[in-house]
């Protein structure tokens, strides 16, 4: 880990230093994340749409989601204060930015990279779908929307986390490991080198792992708890600052799993020997991977109509599921006899 | 958590909610998911237009008909200027009715555009109501060209219409149907085969042929379960006996089940045969002369009961007069007030998500209902 290895060889303790750490990829990767994507996103919606998009705010419109996030601030909630709400949104945050620790950025910009790293991912979605549940019920516990928004957002959750393991489990076959290390390791800097395109099932358990994810996190276009049928589900409650940091949250989430997705299936921070200009390029690749599969899904979401929470699961289920056990099951077959025969 | 706190089983959404058409209040009995039960409550959108006509000159009929429902007020305001055309005896020119056909077909069209923009926002799309909408916005466009605005009409007269038709209104009519027949290919390709919107909509809310005459629904609701009612073809007014497209022929191939499905694809049929009756009646409607503001006729005593087929159905209007200035009593039946009726019995058995969809796809227009 270059950045707590400097910071110590200038007296900084390594646990000082990692918390500067966590605090610098948030401040300094995270929220410029969510301003790029959200104006590329916006534009490109306004593109499809027939419409101009935000151009008042900066040039093009480049400071609306700048705006947006100020406007939001100085918003008075609708609903009077609720300390449990406030300790579950805290706390909800905290766990989800935890995961800040093990974001796969480059070899030596991870800042937790056991042999087990891998699995840490899911806690991020754990905490997503519990503080969902308890903001929606729990700690709220004030509407119908938001009760049953976090239902649905846990029922997915619990249904979408077995094939999204099995189709995770089927990258660590081909990469023989959950470190990081391994997984980017195994792969090179072409597609063609990528987990990707390893064996004949990676492909699919590629699909199944981002569908899963986006199930797992109730992004588009699987966000049924947070549908405009229930008047935005989970997040009706919410107003002003908590929204604000709801949102932040999920779209964290979102660009955690994406960026996970680039380590585990697309090459990682693998660069071409030519142009391996040291770790940062590395972590550039890997975020500019992540900002382009994280359009290609909201691309999908927009152009297309919404599933029913039950389709959802039923597609999981019957779909998702199977599909992750045959690639798993296939997988560790073509790897066996690869290593028996050929 | 206590129970009270969170009682999922019932929920009262509205009178105002993104859920609803309008003004309405649904009370649902929750079983997890599923609508056990629901009860609709309406009145919240009550204007009293009806009693308005009472204070309104017999030439200012069209003012208040634009009131009962802004989104189809020309066949509101073809309903009771008919009526009235009835007792006065007045009978218009070819030429007048073939206009009246135009702007009335024009405006079904732009109705039947919304209600899909409402429906395709019912399933979560984003972008398709954006095509949608750009499409309706020329048809009003034309409405702007031909009556000074959008939505409030105030055209038809009794005897006439208002204004001869503007310079380049038939052309750009033209231009505009050749648009729509394009855009209804391309509306087939993003929503009529797109398995989500199919998988969505092809078994929601199955109103059956014996629904639909138990409970009087009318238009592409009724015609969506195979019951060809139309006013257009069986009553023919307007001149509509002289148009020969193939209003409310049954479409040949698969059978019709009344799904929400049906409903949309009958809508966008509506839409195609509404271009061929504009195209049709837009070469009468171009020819010169005889569209002036008529003098208000002399309305003696009687009474009149005039059937016209709006967008969302068949529009009922009942006009007495008593020979006096004012019109004694105007009521209407309105169409979305029966398809209000079908809500609850649709609704048990449906799914929450489905909730909006199902409104959306039976087009109900609280302002014509409350009225």
């Amino acid at each position: 880990m270059i950045w707590v290895d400097s910071l110590r060889k200038m007296g900084v303790p390594a646990a000082v230093g990692a918390f500067t750490w966590v605090v610098f990829v948030y401040c300094a990767i995270i929220l410029p994340s969510v301003w790029f994507t959200r104006f590329f996103e916006r534009k490109l919606a306004a593109d499809f749409q027939a419409r101009v998009g935000p151009d008042h705010a900066g040039l093009h419109g480049f400071l609306q989601p700048l705006a947006d996030l100020l406007k939001q601030l100085q918003k008075h909630g609708h609903l009077p204060p609720n300390r449990k709400e406030n300790a579950w949104l805290l706390l909800y945050s905290v766990a989800l930015c935890s995961t800040l620790a093990v974001l796969p950025l480059g070899a030596g910009l991870v800042l937790v990279d056991t042999p087990t790293a891998g699995l840490i991912p899911f806690w991020a979605v754990l905490a997503l779908s519990l503080g969902a549940v308890v903001l929606g019920t729990g700690g709220a516990a004030r509407s119908v929307p938001a009760g049953l928004g976090s239902v649905r957002v846990a029922s997915q959750a619990i249904i979408a986390a077995l094939p999204a393991i099995l189709s995770f489990m089927c990258a660590a076959v081909a990469s023989r490991g959950f470190s990081w290390t391994a997984f980017v390791g195994a792969q090179g800097a072409w597609p063609g080198s990528w987990t990707l395109l390893a064996g004949p099932f990676q492909w699919l358990a590629f699909l199944v792992f981002l569908a899963s994810g986006l199930a797992l996190l109730g992004i588009a276009p699987f966000d049924s708890g947070f549908s405009s049928d229930l008047q935005r589900g989970v997040e009706s409650n919410l107003s002003g600052r908590r929204l604000a940091l709801f949102q932040l949250g999920r779209f964290y989430a979102f660009f955690f799993w994406s960026l996970v997705a680039v380590a585990v299936f697309l090459g990682g921070w693998n660069l071409p020997a030519a142009l391996q200009f040291g770790e940062w390029t590395g972590a550039l690749l890997v975020i500019i991977k992540a900002y382009l599969l994280m359009i290609g899904v909201t691309w999908f979401a927009r152009a297309n109509p919404r599933i029913r929470v039950d389709q959802t699961a039923a597609f999981l289920w019957k779909v998702a599921t199977p599909l992750a056990a045959l690639a798993l099951l296939g997988e560790t077959a073509w790897v066996y006899l690869k290593a028996a025969y050929l | 958590m206590s129970a009270s706190a969170l009682n999922i089983s019932t929920w009262r959404i509205g009178p105002f909610s993104e859920l609803l058409p309008g003004p309405l209040a649904l009370k649902l009995d929750l079983d997890g998911e599923l609508i056990a039960g629901a009860q609709v409550e309406r009145g919240f959108l009550h204007r009293g237009v009806e009693k308005s006509f009472e204070v309104r000159r017999w030439g200012a009929v069209s003012v208040s008909a634009d009131r009962v429902d802004p989104e189809c007020a020309p066949s509101y305001e073809l309903a009771v200027v008919s009526a009235v055309e009835e007792i006065a005896g007045v009978t218009p020119a070819p030429r007048i009715e073939a206009i009246r056909r135009v702007v009335c077909e024009l405006s079904r069209i732009a109705s039947h555009l919304l209600a899909t923009v409402r429906m395709a926002q019912a399933v979560g799309s984003e972008t398709i109501p954006h095509y949608l909408l750009r499409d309706r916005e020329r048809v009003l466009e034309l409405f702007e060209l031909l009556v000074g605005s959008r939505f409030a009409f105030n055209f038809l007269r009794v005897g006439g219409v208002a204004a001869e038709v503007s310079d380049g209104f038939c052309e750009r009519a033209l231009q505009v149907c050749d648009l729509l027949r394009e855009r209804l290919r391309e509306y087939n390709d993003i929503l009529s085969f797109n398995e989500i919107f199919s998988s969505r909509t092809r078994d929601l809310g199955v109103l059956s042929a014996a629904d639909v005459s138990l409970l009087g629904i009318t238009g592409p609701n009724a015609r969506a379960a195979g019951v060809a009612v139309d006013a257009r073809r069986q009553a023919p007014y307007c001149g509509y006996a002289l148009v020969d497209s193939d209003m409310a022929a049954e479409p040949s191939g698969e059978a019709l089940r009344g799904s929400a499905h049906d409903r949309f694809l009958q809508r966008l049929r509506e839409i195609h045969e509404s271009i061929s009756i504009v195209r049709e009646s837009l070469g009468l409607a171009a020819e010169a002369g005889g569209a002036t503001l008529p003098p208000v006729p002399e309305i003696p005593a009687g009474e009149c009961y005039v059937r016209v087929e709006g967008p969302r159905g068949a529009i009922g209007c009942y006009v007495v007069s008593d020979g006096g200035e004012f019109p004694a009593r105007v009521q209407f039946v309105t169409p979305s007030l029966r398809a209000l009726a079908a809500v609850p019995r649709l609704l048990r058995g449906t799914r929450l998500e489905d909730l909006r969809l199902l409104l959306a796809s039976l087009d109900i227009s609280v302002s014509e209902a409350d009225r």
